[in-house]
């Protein structure tokens, strides 16, 4: 059981890590935070299997469907921002003044 | 699951994150993910998830990145220009992260994770139940409400994404039918005299 | 799931039928959708008054508990979305938003605070809160001149899309400790606790962000300052009570049984946002990032409220949360009522000499700034003061003299406003300004919205006694 608790969490560390070192695009963003998301399923999974439950399948069942909304609105979103600025670095995206 | 079975998707799984944090084309990032999802499905299966293995591949991977590969290529991000500046936040960020993975495998390591022998097995159940059936009975009976809500947040999404990206038609020409079928030929032609 | 439990949940199922009817009508009759979303909200309010229950009812197999607490909360939802709905109407023709998506995604986003102020379990919470956001993030950007606020829905987006995730990392941990779901189960388990701990600190982290509070709070005066104004209503009210709901049925009944380490941590982030909320406020230009500031000090009241459970830390929090949003829900509504077509009104210094042109208006302004800085009689003083007295009681009288010292350092920064009001000149954009963005309806509850502050400040016991009647049921 112990190495696939390291395997996910070995996802959401590169998940985390790809959001901090991100100095390019917001895609990147996106796709990193699919990763964390990505672990956290993995979690549910192995520890349905752990407890003999299948309640933690069930969950993954429903963070599937809002991941994927989540991924669709966020990604209308940086149409959006590309259409406005042109570009979807993050550096480009100060005009608020942080 | 046997272990080398478990060991290569592992190790291919957790090379592809790797590989979308480290690249630099978007293009390869995308399906860079696209291989970790897949690996990571096959690990899934050994873990008797059979049905969300399956919907991971079908959904997750099928539309959702497949989603994300056409905005990347719609966008027409010119990667030559991206540098990767990893300056001063690599770093701060890997010593952070790893820091971080540290410490959370040590707390999980104390509270060791063995299954029980007797614990129902997912792929099968109690009574040699396949494992879609068994997930299908305890969402719709346990879960029916919650699913109900998951479509309202589809809905959600649908009235969002098209709000927010539908201009209504541009440099387009539609035909308005009911003006077609509501014309008089006595306003369009006039008959004139050719002398 | 028994046909006999639906009758609980008739309101959320009214609101999630008429959204769906609305987005439809809207289609065809453009002006139809504020006026059935206004009797939607009738309607659910209604619908809650007329079978208020007396004890707690808990559904769905664990998931869904309809008790007194929940629905007079939901009530107060009802109320504040139609005030909503009421003040930004005209802010948002002239301003070519789309006016069906507008309401239909706001009666959604309600629907999913309906479903998180009511839920029992981590899926319902977790189901809720993403129901809850997703329509904010389009929201903001549903305007005709959309680049400006695109900055601030992607910000957003990422930021809360960031802290859902880390709030899933934190529910699978719990789950890994303890193998269900439900709240009372988790609260009695005996199993693994340092996953458990684990898991508690992510999922606390999750909301905080979603709370904006201090560490948390980077996004809040960029979304405040980039978003259309009816939006930043929207954002900056409604979710705080339903966050504050799910952090109350978090503290009490998942995460009971857990050390006094936790509490002092709450204590250490009140303090802090307090601090850093009012510090930062006093150097805005621009009113609505100074709000932005002002919220995160308030929210570090409500920290501190919680940090004093139970029961009258309790009462406190809720008389504090629902003054709160009432309070900053009508200085929303002056800021619409001040600007017109093409005109924010978003610098502070926008609004000077606004006394010798509307002197309603700027003395509608006057009273929800003295009440947001607690001043007596207003309302915002007493909420204020009984927070306070409860860190007092609680043995930190120290702690809520610094509270105190930071307030009045914050009130700084509502004088200014006024003193922008009444003792300076007026700018050219406000000679101009016509009873523009109101209707008439807006502009009579919008005075009795303004009037309550001050009446109610003279009578506190109203409330208070409503926030006892519910947490004692």
């Amino acid at each position: 059981m112990l190495q696939y608790l390291v395997f996910s969490l070995s996802l959401f560390g590169i998940g985390i890590a790809g959001l901090f070192i991100n100095r390019k695009n917001i895609i990147l963003l996106l796709m990193c935070i699919e990763l964390i998301l990505l672990s956290a399923n993995t979690n549910f999974v192995i520890f349905a299997k752990y407890w003999g439950d299948i309640g933690g399948q069930a969950f993954v069942f429903f963070v599937m469907t809002v991941a994927a909304a989540e991924a669709a609105i966020g990604l209308a979103l940086l149409v959006l921002v590309f259409r406005s600025i042109k570009s979807i670095n993050v550096e480009d995206i100060n005009q608020l003044k942080g | 699951m046997p272990d080398i079975l478990f060991m290569i998707f592992a190790s291919i799984a957790v090379l592809s994150a790797l590989t979308v944090v480290l690249v630099k084309n978007p293009v390869y990032a995308v399906l860079s993910l696209i291989a970790c999802f897949i690996a990571t499905s096959l690990v899934w299966l050994g873990l008797d998830a059979e049905f969300l293995a399956w919907t991971l591949i079908l959904v997750y991977v099928g539309a959702v990145l497949v989603l994300f590969l056409f905005i990347v290529m719609m966008l027409d991000i010119r990667f030559a220009t991206m540098r990767a500046r990893f300056s001063r936040w690599l770093p701060v960020g890997i010593a952070i992260t790893a820091a971080l993975v540290a410490m959370l495998l040590a707390f999980i390591a104390k509270d060791k994770f063995i299954p029980n022998a007797d614990v129902a097995i997912l792929a099968y159940g109690k009574d040699n139940v396949r494992n879609a059936e068994l997930l299908g009975n305890h969402i719709f009976t346990n879960y029916l409400a919650q699913f109900e809500v998951a479509g309202v947040i589809l809905l959600v999404a649908i009235i969002a994404a098209i709000g927010l990206i539908y201009r209504g038609p541009r440099n387009r020409r539609q035909q308005n039918v009911h003006k077609q079928i509501s014309a008089d030929p006595r306003d369009r032609v006039r008959l004139v005299s050719g002398e | 799931m028994r046909i006999a439990e639906l009758s609980l949940v008739y309101p959320e199922i009214l609101v999630a039928s008429a959204a769906s009817i609305i987005l439809l009508i809207g289609v065809y009759f453009k002006r139809g959708a504020y006026v059935l979303s206004l009797v939607t909200l009738l309607a659910a309010i209604i619908m809650t008054v007329a079978k208020l229950p007396t004890m707690s009812h808990t559904i769905f197999a664990g998931g869904f508990v309809v008790d007194r607490f929940a629905n007079v909360m939901k009530l107060s939802l009802f109320v504040l979305l139609g005030l909503i709905f009421i003040y930004s109407k005209n802010y948002m023709t002239m301003r070519k938003f789309m006016n069906t998506e507008f309401f239909v995604l706001s009666l959604f986003s309600m629907l999913g605070m309906m479903i998180l102020i009511s839920s029992r379990n981590f899926l319902s919470m977790y189901l809720g809160l993403e129901l809850l956001v997703l329509p904010l993030y389009a929201l903001i950007v549903m305007v005709k001149d959309e680049s400006k606020y695109a900055e601030a829905a992607i910000k957003y987006f990422v930021i809360g899309s960031m802290g859902a995730g880390i709030l899933l990392y934190g529910i699978s941990f719990v789950y890994g400790a303890t193998g269900s779901f439900e709240f009372a189960e988790v609260m009695t388990a005996k199993t693994s606790p340092l996953t458990l701990q684990l898991g508690l600190l992510f999922v606390v982290a999750g909301i905080a962000l979603e709370f904006a509070a201090v560490p948390f709070h980077m996004w809040l005066p960029d979304v405040y300052e980039g978003s259309p104004t009816a939006v930043t209503m929207l954002i900056g009210t409604l979710p705080k009570i339903a966050v504050f709901v799910i952090t109350y049925r978090l503290l009490t009944e998942a995460f009971g049984n857990l050390d006094m380490q936790w509490m002092h941590l709450l204590l250490a982030l009140g303090m802090l946002s307090i601090a850093i909320g009012n510090v930062l406020a006093i150097a805005q230009d621009n009113i609505k990032r100074m709000l932005a500031y002002s919220t995160i000090g308030h929210i570090g009241f409500i920290l501190l409220g919680l940090f004093t459970a139970p029961s009258a830390g309790y009462i406190a929090t809720v008389y504090y949360v629902l003054v709160y949003v009432f309070m900053v829900l009508a200085s929303f509504g002056i800021i619409i009522a001040v600007s017109k077509q093409g005109f924010e009104a978003e610098y502070i210094s926008d609004y000077s000499g606004l006394a010798k042109r509307k002197p309603w208006l700027a003395f509608m302004m006057l009273l929800v700034m003295l009440s947001l800085a607690g001043v007596p009689p207003l309302l915002g003083f007493y909420a204020k003061f009984l927070i306070l007295q409860n860190v007092v009681t609680a043995g930190y009288p120290l702690l809520a003299i610094v509270a105190l010292v930071f307030t009045v350092i914050g009130s700084f920064y509502y004088l200014r406003v006024i003193k922008a009001m009444y003792f300076e000149e007026s700018s050219k954009e406000l000679a101009t300004v016509a009873n523009g963005s109101l209707t008439t309806l807006a502009g009579l509850v919008l005075s009795v919205h303004s009037m309550l502050l001050l009446v109610l400040g003279l009578v506190p016991g109203v409330i208070l006694s409503l926030c006892l009647n519910m947490l004692g049921g």
